[in-house]
């Protein structure tokens, strides 16, 4: 996401990213990625339930998604590494409009369930245009 | 899962690993692409 960061500034995007784990672990994430975003911290996942961001299944952890999204991974060179945090917990992705309302709320199924950046950026350019 | 695209965003009033606090308000007036991280780790 963070090479789309100049088209996200040209459509008035500001971005933040979720965690609910604090302290060594957000601070390493941040120097490791170089993450120019705000990581905001909801150690309570208040914010997660909120967008029923709960706990994942064992298939959806462990299922063919999840080692297919990990293959492309190894196809790209990245190996996965051993996971510190709580492997359950769903991620997604929400995009809110100006006036405050939803316009995208995508949940993951597992590691490999996310949309696109591409397909988050063709979303904003829908709904700006009021077509979505 | 219930969808909430057409309804409100949530608020919230989190901070960051600086402890500099942050809120829907504060991006009014812009589009927010909130990321939720499934783990860091």
């Amino acid at each position: 996401m963070q090479q789309y960061e100049d088209e996200l500034d040209r459509l008035n995007v500001k971005v933040i990213v979720v965690t609910f784990e604090a302290g060594f672990l957000a601070r390493a994430y941040i120097e490791d990625t170089d993450l120019r975003w705000p990581l905001l911290i909801d150690m309570a996942r208040e914010l997660y339930r909120a967008y029923a961001m709960l706990e994942a299944g064992f298939w959806d952890i462990w299922g063919p998604g999840t080692w297919w999204a990990y293959l492309k991974e190894f196809a790209r060179g990245r190996l996965p590494k051993k996971s510190e945090g709580d492997i359950s917990q769903r991620g997604g992705d929400v995009l809110v409009d100006p006036g405050g309302i939803v316009r995208l709320h995508h949940v993951g199924q597992g590691p490999g369930d996310r949309p696109s950046a591409k397909s988050i950026l063709a979303a904003v350019h829908r709904e700006q245009r009021g077509t979505g | 899962m219930r969808s909430l695209v057409g309804q409100s965003a949530v608020p919230f009033h989190l901070s960051d690993a600086v402890e500099k606090t942050y809120s829907l308000d504060d991006y009014r007036d812009s589009w927010l692409l909130m990321v939720f991280h499934r783990h860091l780790g």
